[in-house]
Parts: C-alpha cells; structure tokens; sequence
C-alpha cells in the first residue's frame, strides 16, 4: 500500500536558532544544561558529599552521638586530640554531632518538602482542572490558611501535637509549606487545560482521573521542581528556629538548629559549638540555592 | 504590471557571501550560508521559504538583530556603506531611519502603554531633531498614507485598542516615518486574516508605486510574493537556490525545489480533483545536512553529482540564478 | 440522498463575558444559530476569518463545549445536551484533530501510547500484543515510520506530528472527523503531503469530515460541499462549484477574491472584490445583517432586517441582494 508524501526521514529540524536538530529529550537537554552551571554543580556535590558522610559518618568516626568523655570538656577542634572540631560541654564529639544532626536537618527538609509537594501538587490540580465554584472555594481556604503566620502556626501545632516526635515535625512544616505549591500548581493546571492535547483526551473520552493523571499532574510537575529545590532550604531553616526554640528535634537526637541553640549558650568560651553547626547549615543552604537557580535555567533558557 | 527596477542602479541593499552562525547545544549550525543579493531602489524583492530555511534570519543579520548565540559574517552593505557588525551606536542611528523593519507581530514594537501617536513622535523627534508640531505632521502623514481611516482619532488610542490588521498598519506607518531607504518586512501578513492580508498588500503595492523606498517581502507565501514581489529568491536550508524576476521564477523555475513548491501549494485556481504534487520527505536537518546538494534526498531529479557536490548559483537564463546541476533547458 | 449523518439545526454556543450575571451580563455570540447537514462520508469545508465561530462551531458538534440551544442530531439522536457519561460510547464514531500540531500531543506520552489510547479506552480487555499490531497497522496506513512508535512528539517534525493526530484519530475508524485548521501550523510542503492524506483516508475508510479553514485553497482541495461563516452566523453554503464559481454573498466574493494566487499574471489580472474594516466584536453584532458594517452594497433593509437564509437546489445564502437584483430606490 502507499500513501502520498509517505515520510521515512527521522525527525526532523525545529529551525529555531540553537535548537537545530537535536535528538535528545528535553529531560536530557536540561541535564547537559545544568550540568554546565558550575555553582549549580558544586551545590549538587556539596550536597552529595554532606548526605554520604552523614550516612556513613559511624564509621568513618568511631565514636558515637553519645560518646562522652570527661578529659575533653570544652576541648578546641585540634588534629592532636582527635576532636577535629572540639568537644561540648559534656566532651561529646562536635564532629559526630554535626553529622549526625546533618542526618536530621536534611531529612526533615527532604521529607517535608515532599508532603508539601504531594498536597500541593494534588491540592493544585484539582482545583485548577475543576475550576469553577470549587475552585473558588478551595482557594479562599488557602487564603486563609495563608493569612496565618507560618511559623506561629507551627509552634502552634507542634505545642499541641507534642515534639517528641521528629516526624511530627515533619508533618507540620509541611502541612504549613504546601500552600504556595497549591498554587503555583493551580496556575500551572490553567494553563495545561487549555491545551489542545487535554481536549483530545476529553474527546476520545477519557476518564477525569486518568485526564488528571496523566495528561495535568506529569506536565505540571516540571514547573514546580524549580520551587521543589528552594523550598528544601527553606524547610531545613524553619526546623532550626524550631528547634533553637526548643519545639524542634530533641534530645538525644540532634539537628543543627538544636546545636546552634546549645552553642549559642557557650558563644564567648567556646566559639566552635557555634561556628561548625552554623558553618554547615549556611553551606548547605547555600548549595540548595544554588541547585535550585541551576535548574530554573536549566529548564527555562528563555529566562537566562 | 510590475516594472523592472533598471540593473545599473545604484543598490540600495547588498550582500555578500552573508553566513549566519548559531552556537547550540550541540554545536555550531549555519542557519544561513553563501548568501548574495542585491536589492535595488525601488524594487520589491521577495525572500521566500520554508520554516528553517534562513530567511528571517538572514535579514535580522542585516538589521544586526541576531540573537545572543548568532554570528554574522560575510558583507552587507547599504547605499554602498558595510553595515554588518557594525557597532550598536551605528547600527541605532540606521536602524528606524535608513532601513527600517516590520515584523510578524505587530505588538512586539509597540509600547503598550504610550498612546500611538506619541510613541511614533518619539521616534521621529529621536532620530530627525523636528519640532513636535513637524513631528505631528508628519505622523498624521503616514498615517494617512497606510489607509488607517480618522487617524486624528487613532492618534490618541493606546495599541490594545486597534485590531490586528490596524496595527499593522501603524507599525508599516511607524517604519515609513523617517522615509527609509530600505524596509524590511518579515512575514508582516501571516498572523492576518485573508481579506486584512489583502488590505495589507494593497498598501505596501501603493508604497512601491508612489515612494521609491525598497522592499524586502520576507515569507513562505508564494501567494503574496505573486501579487507584490518583482524578483525573488528562494531559500533552502540556508542558501538562496534560485534567485530572478518573479516572472522568470514562476514561470521558468530553474531548480527543482522551486518546482515542487510552485505546484505543491493549493492555489484557487487548481484543479481539485487531482491529488497535489508533493516535495517528498521531510525538511533539511540543518545539523546534519545531507553531502552535495542539500536537497539531493527530496529531489525528483537527483543525478551522481548531486551527491558530491554542493551546487553554485550560477547564471542560468539572463538575470536568473540557480543552484542545480541539471542542464539548462532551454 | 441518504439520511444525513449529522444534522444540526439552528445552533448557538453563547459564552458569558465580564463579571455582570443575570440581565446585565454581557454575552459573547460565537455560534448564533447555525443549521446544515453532513451525508455519511462526506466532506464539509468551513471557512471564515478568526473570530467568526468556526472553531467553537467544531468543538459544540462533538459536546467538547456544551451549545446553549440548538439541536445537533447524530444518527438520528439529538446529542446537543448529552452529559459526559452519555457522550463517552459515541465518541468512537466522533473524533477531532487539532490545528498546532505540538501542543496536541502530550510531551510525556511517547508516540505509540498517545496513538493507542483511543484503543483503552474503547477496548480495555485488549492485551498489549494486540493493540501495538492496531497501532503498526494505523501508522503504516497514515505514512508514519514504525521506528517512531518509541519517539517523543518534540522529536518529531509538525508534519509527523499531525500524521500521529490522524492515526489516533482513526484508529478507531470513526464515522466524522472533525478537522480543526489541521495544516494551517504546517510547511507549504508538508501541507501538501497532509491534504494528499486526508483524501486518501475518506476513500480508503469513507469517513466523513468537517474541515475547519481559513484557507479556501485547502478547502477546495478536500470539500466537495462549503460553508462560509461570518460572525457566528453561515453566509453562504453550497456545493464547490457553488461556492468557487458562483458565490452569491459579497463576503464570499471578498473572501476568494482576497486569497493571493501563487501566479503574477493571473493575481494581477483577477478582479478584486474589496472590503474595509475589520469583524464587529460579537459581544455586540450589528442589527439586521452581521455583514452590513463591511459590505460593499449595504443598503437601508440591510441595518433594518436579517436576511432570511434562502436555499436553492443547495446552495444557501443568508443576503438581502443574493438571488434579487439590488433595489436602489427602496420603496417610501
């Protein structure tokens, strides 16, 4: 059988300037892209390295959180003693401390961060693609969520759930952070129904479900990872006002705004409590940031 | 009819061996390569082609308006002064004044918040140093000459406040301003309704008529070229393919792909019955251009060369160049 | 003649504009009373200007927006109101391609999945095996490389891309295919290519087709009856020969008149049939004749009365001055 102008070529050019002929997914253009932002680059391996030693910092050390020994009370970070960032009041090991508080602050951004994504995202979407009264209403209740103080509203929820538990903390920080996600989700959900491809899928009769499934939450995504990556920073910076006020992670367990807080108390005879845990939160911070402006190029060119 | 702009004219536009570079990523693509024209007073020239062709990027060379990854080379001369590269300042005091540009969307060179006369005094008392009540003139002028009916009134709208086809003709008025020596319009139809289109031509055929500014017709509408353009050139993959008198082109084309365009486009006229006669395939990869003749895996008339060699526009019928290397027939 | 496939009848889509309900609320006319017929494998061309209702026209006769009155009767039933759980076993038999040939397609669905989802939805039991030899078979027919099956739409170029809307949209042998402007977006050469297949479809599987245009080129190459709308309303409709030989409303005339002919001669001989202006909003459509503001040959029963829409052995048209010669002294 033949078919006029039957095409047997492989794809073909999108004459835009720069953007020639190019077989790579759009995934992997942005990869190439991104990994050509050094800061974005160093972010990420700064980032690698803190998530590796904190993980394996047992035994790279060999003493533990709560190892405590009495010859080195307040010792100064020196090579000669082994205490390569000092000791605290009790003799503990700062550098153990700060990566197993590493351990913590970063979990707690992570995992906030992505029961901010997920009510966000679902939140979102389903408010955009219904539109209408609906949309209405589910945005008025952001809308008063979003008039209350975020962090008072955590110290509110952590008092009255109790802080015992790190993973209520999570679940407050994150509960609190999704607003914004909803609604840059909401806009972005706007727009991709208007797309004529959500109207093909309506047409051949899709169910809603898989419509939002599908075709809304794959193509919204991509536009919210960008404020995915600087909303981890965020998180983590919220659980150490947290916990310097005492609501946060507790003893035993520790995180850097937990040893901030305690170092605070010793700033004028030992320095180093201080410097080391707030030397790493702001590093980090930074390399958050600094992924997140890589991928903001990465995925939008037209920004730069 | 149209008349023939006399050859021993001094051009108004000429270029030389013009290549246009775009860093991407994934290496260096020549949008546009080898490009010589020449565009007299008083001439309306038309580039046509398909989208990845080089056509508009061959002129926002010109108009020294490339994007940031672009590089031009080659010469560009306007009334016998090498304009390409030149340095900003230069290139200001031109732009607007001796070669102006009219684009696909009108809105792109309005001010959305300046009324539509200010906004076109302003240019005018910028570029020429006239009173404002000269300026004033002179705007009700043009806007008079592109047909815009109360122009007093438009002169106090806001551009969100014209339709499509309006601003496209303050936009052509807005170009005329400072009687340039060269306009250069790209696609300035496409975005427009067919009866607006034709509103639009009648306007740019009156300008031919009665100012002797040149005009560069950039499009793919062999439509448009047919009802204003005295000579032609077609663009393929960067290079200009056959370059004449529109008539030597319509109605003796000398390459190939010109052929196929000229019976592949449905025209009103046609008979609807047949099938159309298709260009095979798909369009160049500009990143990977095939060896020889860029159009050699679309082309009905390929022969052993074709694959060897890339084809020089060469002076096959008086005044008409094409880049083949079939025989001339005569 | 056959019972009509599709019949509609004096249908309207009105949209609300501003925040004004109730009595003050302004109302846009997109659609405003439009009646014609398809016959099973037949293929309707609609023409007319942005802005005059052909694409909202499209999307009402499929229920992708919901008409605000108006019948539209697809084999004998009228479906005009259907709610969504109503439409879904019909819209096997009713399918659409869309105008930009990128943003149909969704960017994350690879090539092979986007054509077979027609297929899940109407055949979930199938196996996989079973769809993907469908999904060959269509692409085969609609002249897509099957290499391409794993392909992302970004890799491939408009004219591929609207190969894969018509293999989606035939993959389920439709009896109506509603064509959105499907080749305004593409290539003169490709748009050759994609009217060369269309017409090869109707003769291969008898579909029949709504072509939505604004080129009367296009439609002249695929339609064999027209219609011409202006400001949600049909001016004229007919056969080609009708419509491209004998047009009887001015705007007709303007219309073919407008379109450049790729051929110096013959554009610079060709009469011109000028008109001025642009479309009225349809927020606020003129009173009598939608087309009087713009017409050549307006005249006092042109502002005072709407045309009635006289039909001829076919050939409808919706002007005072039509089939009558122009009265110059309107009777006192």
């Amino acid at each position: 059988m033949t078919v006029a102008g039957i095409d047997n070529d492989k794809a073909a050019v999108d004459a835009k300037p720069g953007a020639g002929g190019d077989s790579r997914s759009p995934a992997r253009r942005a990869f190439d892209r991104f990994m050509r932002n050094k800061s974005a680059v160093a972010g990420l391996i700064i980032i690698a390295l803190m998530t590796v030693t904190s993980i394996f910092v047992p035994i790279l050390s060999p003493k533990d959180i709560q190892t405590v020994s009495w010859e080195y009370v307040l010792s100064p970070p020196s090579f000669e003693t082994g205490y390569w960032f000092g000791t605290d009041v009790n003799g503990r090991d700062l550098f153990v401390r700060t990566f197993y508080a590493g351990r913590i602050s970063l979990a707690i951004g992570l995992l906030a961060t992505a029961i901010a994504f997920m009510i966000g995202v679902i939140y979102g979407s389903i408010s955009g693609y219904f539109g209408g009264a609906l949309d209405s209403f589910m945005m008025r209740v952001c809308d008063v969520l979003y008039a209350l103080p975020t962090l008072f509203f955590i110290i509110i929820l952590v008092t009255v759930l109790g802080a015992k538990n790190i993973f209520i903390v999570f679940m407050c920080i994150g509960a609190v952070e999704w607003l914004t996600m909803a609604r840059i989700v909401r806009g972005q959900t706007l727009s991709v129904k208007q797309k004529e491809y959500v109207e093909a899928a309506k047409a051949i009769g899709l169910p809603t479900s898989k419509i939002l499934a599908r075709y809304i939450v794959p193509n919204v995504t991509s536009a919210v990872i960008v404020y995915v990556t600087l909303l981890i920073p965020v998180n983590i910076l919220i659980e150490s006002y947290l916990s310097f006020l005492g609501l946060g992670v507790q003893e035993p367990l520790t995180s850097w705004g937990l040893l901030i807080s305690q170092g605070s108390v010793e700033m004028e005879n030992a320095p180093w409590l201080l410097f080391f845990p707030a030397l790493f939160l702001t590093v980090t911070l930074f390399a958050f940031n600094f992924i997140g402006d890589g991928l903001r190029d990465a995925l939008d060119p037209k920004d730069r | 009819m149209h008349s023939t702009p006399r050859t021993d004219d001094p051009p108004v536009l000429e270029c030389r061996d013009l290549a246009v570079r775009f860093a991407g990523d994934s290496g260096e693509v020549f949008a546009v390569n080898g490009v010589d024209l020449t565009v007299r007073a008083g001439e309306c020239f038309g580039v046509v082609g398909e989208s990845g062709s080089g056509k508009s990027q061959a002129f926002m060379a010109v108009m020294g308006l490339l994007a940031e990854n672009g590089r031009a080379s080659g010469s560009v001369k306007l009334n016998g002064r090498e304009i390409l590269n030149a340095p900003r300042k230069t290139l200001n005091a031109i732009r607007g004044v001796e070669m102006s540009f009219i684009f696909q969307d009108p809105m792109s060179s309005l001010t959305p918040f300046l009324r539509i006369g200010d906004q076109m005094c302003e240019t005018l008392i910028e570029h020429s140093k006239i009173s404002r009540a000269d300026a004033r003139n002179r705007v009700l002028e043009v806007l008079e000459m592109v047909r815009i009916p109360a122009a007093k009134r438009r002169f106090g709208q806001f551009p969100h406040e014209l339709s499509g086809g309006m601003r496209q003709r303050v936009m052509i008025a807005q170009a005329l301003l400072c009687k340039p020596a060269l306009l250069i319009a790209d696609e300035p139809t496409t975005a427009l309704d067919v009866t607006v289109q034709a509103e639009i031509l009648d306007i740019f055929a009156g300008l031919k008529k009665h100012t002797n500014t040149a005009i560069v017709m950039v499009t793919h509408d062999l439509g448009v070229i047919a009802s204003i353009c005295d000579s032609v050139a077609v663009m393929y993959a960067g290079r200009i393919v056959e370059r004449g008198a529109a008539e030597g082109v319509f109605y003796d084309p000398q390459h190939p792909y010109t052929r196929g365009l000229l019976r592949s486009i449905p025209s009103i006229t046609d008979d609807p019955n047949a099938d159309a006669q298709v260009i095979g395939g798909q369009p160049p990869n500009l990143l990977n251009l095939p060896k020889g003749c860029h159009f050699r895996p679309r082309c009905e008339n390929a022969m052993a060369a074709c694959a060897q060699d890339l084809p020089p526009l060469l002076e096959r019928k008086p005044q008409h160049f094409g880049a083949c290397h079939l025989e001339v027939t005569p | 003649m056959s019972a009509p496939l599709l019949q509609v009848d004096g249908l309207k889509v009105h949209f609300p504009v501003g925040r004004e309900r109730g009595k003050n609320a302004q109302v846009l006319k997109a659609v405003d009373g439009v009646s014609f017929t398809i016959a099973p494998g037949e293929a309707l061309g609609v023409v007319g200007e942005s802005g005059c209702g052909k694409s909202t026209l499209g999307r009402a006769i499929i229920n992708l927006i919901k008409p605000t009155a108006g019948s539209v009767i697809w084999q004998g039933k009228d479906i005009a109101q259907f709610s969504r759980e109503e439409m879904r076993p019909l819209r096997r038999d009713l399918q659409i391609i869309f105008q930009d040939p990128l943003s149909s397609h969704n960017p994350r669905m690879t090539i092979g999945r986007i054509i077979a989802e027609p297929l899940e939805v109407f055949f979930p039991d199938w196996d996989e095996a079973k769809r993907t030899a469908e999904v060959r078979e269509i692409m085969g027919k609609v002249g897509l490389n099957q290499e391409l099956i794993g392909r992302y739409p970004h890799e491939l170029s408009g004219g591929q891309c609207q190969r894969v809307s018509i293999a989606r949209a035939m993959i389920l042998k439709p009896k109506l295919v509603v064509c959105d402007e499907p080749v305004s977006a593409l290539d003169v050469s490709t748009q050759a290519q994609i009217i060369n297949l269309l017409r090869w479809l109707r003769k291969e599987f008898g579909v029949a087709i709504l072509f939505i245009s604004h080129d009367l080129s296009v439609v002249r190459r695929l339609c064999e009856r027209v219609m011409v709308m202006y400001l949600g309303h049909v001016a004229e409709i007919g056969g080609r020969g009708d419509i491209f030989d004998q047009p009887l409303h001015p705007y007709t005339k303007a219309l073919i008149s407008a379109a450049p002919i790729p051929d110096p001669r013959r554009e610079a001989a060709k009469e011109r049939v000028r008109i001025v202006g642009d479309m009225p909003s349809p927020i606020d459509p003129p009173s009598g004749c939608v087309f009087r503001t713009r017409c050549p040959q307006e005249a006092p029963p042109c502002r005072a009365r709407e045309p009635v829409f006289e039909v001829v052995d076919g050939h409808g048209v919706a002007c005072h001055f039509a089939r009558s010669p122009r009265v110059l002294e309107p009777s006192a």
